[in-house]
């Protein structure tokens, strides 16, 4: 009697271990992707910090297209505006695609391709660009990490108990796929 | 009951192994700090940047890196960098100061990757400007052996000497590089201090210079403590002197402070610092 006790009480010992550990590790992955997600904020926001520099400098030389500069103010505002992550995702993306028009409008003036105040801008403007990209990157590394195991067998037991939920991989936007047409000649 | 318990603790432990899928593409192991996989390099070039930057990571710890490919297999050369990057873990853990140069003849493209420690010094438009006006005018006349070498030069000069070498605004470096020289000065002192403090086989000079330069800059506690540092430090360097000395190593004046030996054989290269980059640098084509 006495050794069957025993043994019972060295296995819940076990289980109770097992399920600690498990607890422990879905927390450290969901540190993981929160943690992540910040540095992609982060990179979002070095890009937000650039873009009046980069404004400034070109500001002078269009001739016409000035409304590419309103669409950028908008895309900014709306960005510092934001306040959820799903929100700053959307508005980050919005970003973008203002800051893309901005730059196929700049290849219609060759004398900015020689400035070299705007070159090395633009050289820290697809710096930070490929910053954003290799975080999400990242982001989505850890997060399909973390996904897989929550979905495994049998962490997905204690996951459900504790409401450890999937998180959202970030999608490249449809839009963004598209390369961005300016038209010249509406004025 | 036994066997139960022992299938038991098993099942648990084998539970809890996780296996992790590999997504990037696997590139193969740094063979040195030049790796010349599309062979455009000739011999001694090879040989001499490699002796270059190794007495480069010697002498500051930075660690650059020269990698040429056949071919990006589809793949943009800013993921390539970074995979490459991630993957040998260019910089030393602490400081993250790697920079992995890619040459990617047959496309045509190139791109300096800096790690997390030197993005403040080799800023993107820094590595942008070196790329255009010193690398690409080279590769465009398919000198692609000047153009690395002259590349390579122009980022130790930034990243050890002046940093604003390459600037393209003027409004700040002014201001900066007075500093900047104190600190330099400073540094090399430091440096020729150590080397001097390591010579000496006896510990308490360095004790000295410590409570000297101490009183002279804190305080009584702080010449203490400083005072200790360097009993400790200088009891380190004469140790380290007698080791590299009786290896055989070089031990001129700048050597013999850096380098603290590990001791490995000279065939082969041991790999990189662990250091890691986030996407900064610039890339340029020709």
């Amino acid at each position: 009697m006495k050794k069957f006790l025993l043994g019972l009480l060295a296995f819940a010992v076990i289980v109770g271990l097992s399920l600690s550990n498990t607890y422990n590790k879905l927390v450290t992955k969901t540190q993981n992707v929160d943690g992540q997600w910040a540095q992609v904020e982060t990179q979002y926001q070095r890009r937000f910090d650039l873009i009046p520099n980069l404004v400034n400098s070109v500001k002078g030389a269009f001739t016409q297209e000035q409304e590419v500069f309103g669409a950028i103010a908008e895309a900014r505002t709306r960005y510092s505006g934001a306040q959820s992550v799903d929100e700053k995702a959307q508005a980050a993306t919005q970003v973008e695609s203002a800051l893309g028009r901005l730059l196929v409008v700049m290849e219609n003036y060759p004398q900015l391709q020689s400035n070299t105040t705007v070159l090395g801008l633009m050289d820290e403007l697809s710096g930070t660009e490929n910053r954003v990209s290799v975080e999400r990157k990242r982001f989505n590394d850890v997060v399909k990490d973390y996904n897989t195991t929550i979905k495994r067998f049998p962490t997905n037991l204690i996951a459900s108990m504790f409401n450890f939920d999937a998180r959202a991989f970030f999608e490249a936007v449809e839009a963004a796929k598209e390369a961005p047409v300016v038209d010249l000649d509406t004025k | 009951m036994r066997k139960f318990l022992t299938a038991v603790i098993l099942t648990v432990v084998s539970l809890s192994v996780l296996t992790k899928a590999v997504q990037a593409k696997d590139h193969p192991k740094p063979t040195g700090f030049v790796n010349d996989y599309a062979k455009i390099l000739s011999a001694s070039t090879k040989d001499s940047l490699e002796a270059k930057l190794e007495e480069f990571k010697n002498s500051t710890s930075n660690e650059i890196s020269i990698v040429t490919l056949n071919s990006l297999e589809g793949d943009t050369i800013e993921n390539v960098a970074v995979e490459i990057f991630e993957q040998w873990g260019i910089g030393t853990k602490k400081n993250d100061n790697g920079v992995l140069l890619v040459i990617a003849p047959n496309e045509r493209e190139l791109r300096i990757e800096v790690g997390y420690g030197l993005e403040p010094v080799l800023t993107d438009a820094r590595a942008g400007t070196i790329i255009r006006t010193i690398i690409t005018p080279e590769f465009k006349k398919d000198n692609y052996e000047a153009g690395i070498v002259s590349g390579v030069n122009a980022i130790i000069e930034v990243t050890s000497k002046d940093p604003t070498l390459f600037d393209t605004q003027t409004t700040t470096s002014t201001s900066n590089s007075s500093k900047l020289d104190a600190l330099i000065f400073l540094g090399m002192s430091l440096i020729y201090l150590s080397a001097f403090l390591a010579r000496s086989k006896r510990w308490w000079p360095g004790g000295v210079i410590g409570v000297i330069l101490g009183l002279i800059f804190i305080s009584l506690t702080g010449g203490i403590i400083l005072g200790l540092l360097g009993l400790l430090l200088d009891f380190l360097l004469s140790k380290n002197y007698k080791k590299r000395k009786n290896l055989g190593l070089p031990v001129s004046w700048l050597s013999s402070m850096g380098g603290f030996s590990s001791g490995r054989s000279s065939g082969s290269f041991g790999g990189f610092g662990g250091g890691r980059s986030g996407g900064g640098g610039s890339s340029g084509s020709w």
